[in-house]
């Protein structure tokens, strides 16, 4: 019988758990058409996880710290209007890259630290980190499953839920915090670069075609899935990043849902 | 009974008022048409009543609450262009979020009201809202509003962009419900509101006039508000604006 290597399983699971990211997460910030703050909160994160190998704590809670002060601060800006909303994600990118330029460079051993911090590499993820993967993963599916109505139609129509009842600055604090978690779940596995591959590209793909609200989760979920379940074992094969080969995988989805875009 | 009233609302966004001093009240199952040029602050005075947005000064009061405290006895449409057409939620879907935030979980509810407004549950199920044509589009954010079956009703603009038969048909649907709520619908043209309004609001920032269709739709009020000359006209016993300015 055929004996899979158990940093195979970590690594397909870590897999999983990001495609669960990329499904709710991603999904809500693609309804939003706030994409670009997927990339905002990301390099956050790094500083943040830079800081915690520096100071010797688990990374993910350093990410997750930055994450939130960034989420906190763009829910606020969001109340100032979309303009103000863009600008406020650009200034935040700028001041946590360099921050993170800056501890990166502190860490004694940066060199290959930084690169698993930038490139992320599914292949090393190990138990501990995956216990600390599900945890932000959880708390992340528990709040989409308790306000997933309210979050998604506040992301599909802030006007018309806001005369429902939803508050707009704290369903966006609420989706800018899942989206820090997920994050934090991502970038282990795949790193900062392609962090927004693969939590926005499977969404982004899967609104091409999708009728509804329900049909673009799922696909969003078969497409991330899918797209893990065939660049692991195939850059395991090869010897080639995984994160890579994922990336490129959904790039090519993403071309073929565009071209057949419009078939209703 | 009275369903609203306004006390000397002033509303200042960015420093600016954008409505100053509206004073007036509404009776239930009465019908109130505002009229304005673009900028007047009609939308704000809707969302004003509607809670989302707090007054500067002065007060309002819904059904004898706080706007906010109301909230679940109003029923809402706002511009249709608000929401973005290119996303993937079904028409159906639109109506079942809203159910479920409103925390409405019977599905007869949903058919009720999309019975209402002459839609059906199969027709928009397993199509995108951004494909449907722009008067179902329009159905639907009724249907919306009528949720929970709330005492007032706040349209904006119901009938822009839609075609000249979901016009009548709109229209019909509001005549039905005429009596039945506390309607207040912002439009541009006059005509729409021949035989439904009770009242017409001409606003710019201020209440210009505010009177019975008769009172308000007069030559010399409608040529001072538009500032362009308004001709109207007298058929069958109802008032029609037919040449001037009407969609200043």
């Amino acid at each position: 019988m055929l004996e899979v290597p158990m940093f195979l399983v970590y690594a397909f699971l870590s897999l999983a758990l990001t495609a669960v990211m990329s499904t709710t997460v991603g999904g809500l910030i693609v309804l939003k058409g706030s994409t670009f703050y997927i990339s905002a909160v990301a390099h956050a994160t790094l500083a943040g996880a830079a800081l915690g190998i520096l100071l010797n704590f688990p990374m993910y809670y350093g990410a997750f710290l930055f994450g939130l002060l960034g989420s906190a601060s763009l829910a606020l800006a969001t109340k100032m209007g979309r303009a103000q909303e863009e600008a406020a994600i650009g200034v935040f990118f700028s001041m946590s890259m360099s921050l993170a330029v800056i501890l990166i460079y502190l860490i004694r051993d940066y060199a290959v630290k930084a690169w698993s911090l930038l490139l992320g590499d599914p292949l090393s993820v190990g138990p501990a980190d995956l216990a600390h993967m599900l945890l932000f993963s959880s708390a992340t599916l528990l709040i989409f499953s308790l306000f997933r109505d309210r979050l998604v139609l506040s992301s599909l129509d802030p006007e018309g839920s806001e005369a429902l009842g939803v508050r707009p600055a704290l369903s966006n604090f609420v989706v800018y915090l899942m989206a820090s978690m997920a994050v934090v779940v991502a970038l282990r596995v795949i790193g900062m670069i392609l962090v927004y591959a693969i939590l926005i590209v499977p969404p982004a793909a899967a609104s091409l075609g999708a009728r509804s609200a329900r049909q673009f989760f799922l696909r969003t979920l078969a497409i991330s899935l899918g797209a893990s379940t065939v660049s692991l074992p195939l850059g395991y094969a090869v010897n080639l990043p995984i994160s890579g080969i994922i990336g490129l995988i959904l790039t090519a989805v993403y071309a073929v849902s565009f071209l057949g875009r419009g078939v209703r | 009974m009275e369903a609203l009233r306004l006390e000397d609302v002033t509303v200042v966004l960015g420093g600016e008022a954008v409505l100053e001093d509206i004073s007036f009240s509404m009776d239930r199952g009465e019908f109130m048409g505002i009229l304005g040029p673009n900028g007047a602050g009609k939308t704000v005075l809707l969302k004003t009543i509607l809670g989302v947005i707090r007054p500067s000064r002065g007060r309002v009061v819904v059904l004898g609450r706080e706007p906010q405290a109301a909230r679940d006895r109003i029923g809402y449409v706002p511009q249709r262009e608000t929401m973005s057409l290119d996303l993937p939620v079904s028409g159906l879907e639109v109506l079942e979020l809203a159910a479920s935030v409103k925390g409405i979980r019977d599905r007869g509810e949903i058919e009720r009201v999309l019975e209402a407004v002459g839609l059906r549950a199969e027709e928009l199920e397993k199509k995108r809202y951004g494909w449907l044509s722009g008067g179902t589009q329009q159905r639907i954010l009724l249907a919306r509003a009528l949720l929970g079956d709330p005492e007032l009703l706040l349209l904006d603009e119901p009938l822009s962009a839609v075609d000249a038969p979901t016009r009548r048909d709109i229209l019909d649907f509001l005549g039905e419900m005429k009596g039945r709520k506390t309607i207040i619908m912002v439009t541009h043209d006059p005509n729409d509101l021949v035989g439904l309004a009770d009242s017409i609001m001409l606003l710019n920032r201020r209440v210009f006039s505010l009177g019975t269709p008769a009172e308000v739709c007069r030559p010399e009020i409608l040529s001072s508000f538009y500032g362009s000359k308004v001709v109207v006209a007298e058929v069958g016993g109802c008032t029609y604006v037919i040449s001037g300015d009407r969609h200043a």
